[in-house]
């Protein structure tokens, strides 16, 4: 029998709106659930989704996509890549699995929200879409990340690809608290725009940018596996463009805007800290295909200007602001990291070779006369034996927004500040005037949060000790890191460094 | 006395701001001594030849030496460590 043409039944068959009868309309889309703007039905009715996928199609290819990515593990698991990988290109592999593998599961229930609550008949069927792709990504990379398992090189480390999201890591609690707020506690409407924020410009930085580096240091498993979840992310993101659209059309352009806002602010924050230590520190030297910066500036900068741009929207205000952090955020949180490799669990590399400084300097002009002097004393100390003098031995005031520690630029051009604020009777402390600004627009949501330091400090984690600390992130001696090269990196500096 | 006021104390030259302990009683000179161990020398150069101040973050000007933390700080205040 002859197949119609999907163009010639699509729009009426996911057309799934009716004028309810027995029930109250927020009974079926409850406000805090669907829609907070509360626009009304015939504004809705005009979603109109510009990914159109029948679920026949839909299965074809994510099965041709699955089977290419795994005919490439197939075809090379007997390779001894990871075993002879350089250690820097497996911390990315470590921290990228125990840091995203785990969200994208959360994120298959941000989808099935909009697959139930989205108003617009198009939205739920790509929200529902949306969340069985969310499933692929999961069960995809939970089972690349397991095969590390089973190769004996930090296997205890590659297991967090198994539980991370569900530990109390630092790194993980920042994670959490960033997509638990753009992705899980709002409305279908003001999830769709917060997460096309992410797809739309972020993601192409874990999954294009980070591919190239992928493909560049050989490693072709997972440049196939990450490129085949991108694919994904460009559909998603397009559920929550069209919400903007009907937004903006019915004269909500102001709360669209401030979404898109905080997402990015709150997007930026989480990749920094994670694409960007392993573009800029963790990467070989030999194998970067760009800095941290300019794929910013080439996958985020220039896709949120086409996207949201086209939308009639504005950039953030605090676009300045961003700017300058992109020439510098993300060192002090490396050097944070590498100081305490304990509380993570990859290994991180130095990154701070002569060479890699001078590409450093390069790619960011003042780095050696800001985050450098911070290094060279770092150097000297490891140069002369001093290892006690190279670990944090007091905690850094930890930001209530992005859960980071709060940072800034060391050495000459000295600027670290403390954007504190004091709100019903408790300080809290922000990394940015940005992170306060968040704060400020729903206290509510915000202000019962207690970050690690608080748990710390209020007895919630015990005993209060390094130990105690440790053993409450979930870390051990096996799956703690270390620096990635047992600080041999510090040999290719000349002698004269050294103090004795 | 026990050490329950929390400082945020942003050392000249170093990347981040940290947490300090100290007892209510102590003063700015004290406090200095308190957090350099735990910085300089390790994350900033030492500077032997000048001496080290406190003021508040955002405030050109410095408080006095002897000055104690419960007189001039509120819990959690933000100052930085200087060299002069």
């Amino acid at each position: 029998m002859a197949l119609l043409e999907r163009s010639r039944w699509y729009d009426m068959a996911r057309s799934t709106n009716w004028t309810p009868t027995y029930v109250q309309e927020e009974d079926i889309f409850p406000p805090d659930m669907s829609d907070v703007f509360g626009l009304g039905m015939d504004v809705w009715d005009q979603y109109d989704e510009p990914y159109k996928v029948s679920f026949r199609d839909y299965v074809r290819v994510q099965r041709e996509k699955d089977t290419a990515a795994y005919a490439v593990k197939e075809a090379l698991s007997r390779s001894d890549y990871y075993d002879k990988a350089e250690p820097g290109w497996m911390t990315i592999l470590k921290s990228h699995y125990g840091g995203v593998v785990t969200v994208e599961f959360a994120s298959a229930s941000t989808q099935a929200r909009m697959g139930r609550f989205g108003k617009g008949g198009g939205m739920r069927n790509m929200g529902a879409f949306g969340s069985l792709d969310e499933i692929r990504h999961t069960q995809t990379q939970l089972v690349f990340a397991h095969e590390h398992l089973q190769r004996g090189r930090d296997p205890e480390q590659f297991a967090w690809a198994q539980y991370g999201n569900r530990t109390n890591n630092w790194v993980n609690l920042s994670v959490r608290h960033t997509f638990e707020d753009i992705e899980h506690t709002r409305c279908a409407a003001a999830t769709a725009i917060m997460t096309s924020v992410f797809e739309v410009t972020f993601t192409n930085l874990q999954f294009i940018a980070l591919a190239a580096d992928a493909t560049k240091a050989g490693d072709h498993v997972f440049a196939q596996l990450i490129q085949s979840i991108q694919s994904d992310e460009a559909r998603h993101a397009q559920i929550g463009m069209e919400v903007m659209r009907l937004m903006i059309r019915a004269g909500r352009k102001a709360e669209v805007q401030k979404l898109v806002d905080i997402s990015f602010w709150r997007n930026w924050r989480a990749f920094a800290a994670l694409t960007g230590l392993a573009m800029d520190y963790y990467t070989p030297l030999e194998r970067r295909e760009h800095s941290f910066k300019e794929f910013m500036e080439e996958w985020v900068i220039a896709q949120f200007d086409r996207s949201l741009g086209d939308l009639g929207l504005e950039r953030p205000w605090y676009w300045d602001i961003f700017l300058d952090e992109l020439k510098w955020f993300h060192h002090g949180q490396h050097l944070g990291v590498w100081l305490l490799p304990n509380t993570v669990w990859w290994n991180p590399p130095a990154g701070v070779t002569p060479a890699e400084r001078d590409w450093l300097e390069q790619q960011y002009p003042g780095w050696n006369e800001t985050f450098g002097r911070c290094w060279d004393v770092i150097t000297k100390n490891v140069l002369d034996g001093n290892r006690e003098k190279i670990q944090l031995e007091i905690f850094p005031i930890i930001c209530h927004m992005s859960n980071l520690a709060i940072t800034g630029i060391p050495g000459d051009r000295f600027r670290v500040r403390d954007y504190y604020l004091d709100y019903e009777g408790r300080r809290y402390h922000f990394g940015s005037e940005v992170d306060r600004w968040i704060f400020l627009q729903e206290p509510a949501r915000y202000k019962d949060y207690r970050n690690i330091l608080d748990r710390y400090l209020d007895g919630t984690i015990q005993p209060p000790t390094n130990e105690g600390f440790l053993q409450y992130m979930a870390l051990d001696e096996k799956s703690w890191g270390r620096d990635a090269h047992d600080y041999q990196w510090a040999d290719k500096f000349p002698r004269e460094h050294r103090t004795s | 006395m026990a050490a329950d006021f929390p400082v945020a104390v942003a050392v000249q030259g170093d990347y981040e701001t940290r947490l300090m302990m100290v007892e209510p009683e102590t003063t700015m000179d004290e406090l200095c001594a308190a957090v350099a161990p735990f910085v300089v020398g390790r994350f900033v150069p030492e500077h032997p030849d000048k001496t080290m101040r406190i003021r508040h973050q955002n405030r050109p000007e410095l408080i006095p030496r002897d000055a104690r933390v419960r007189d001039v700080l509120v819990p959690w205040d933000p100052v930085e460590l200087l060299f002069v």
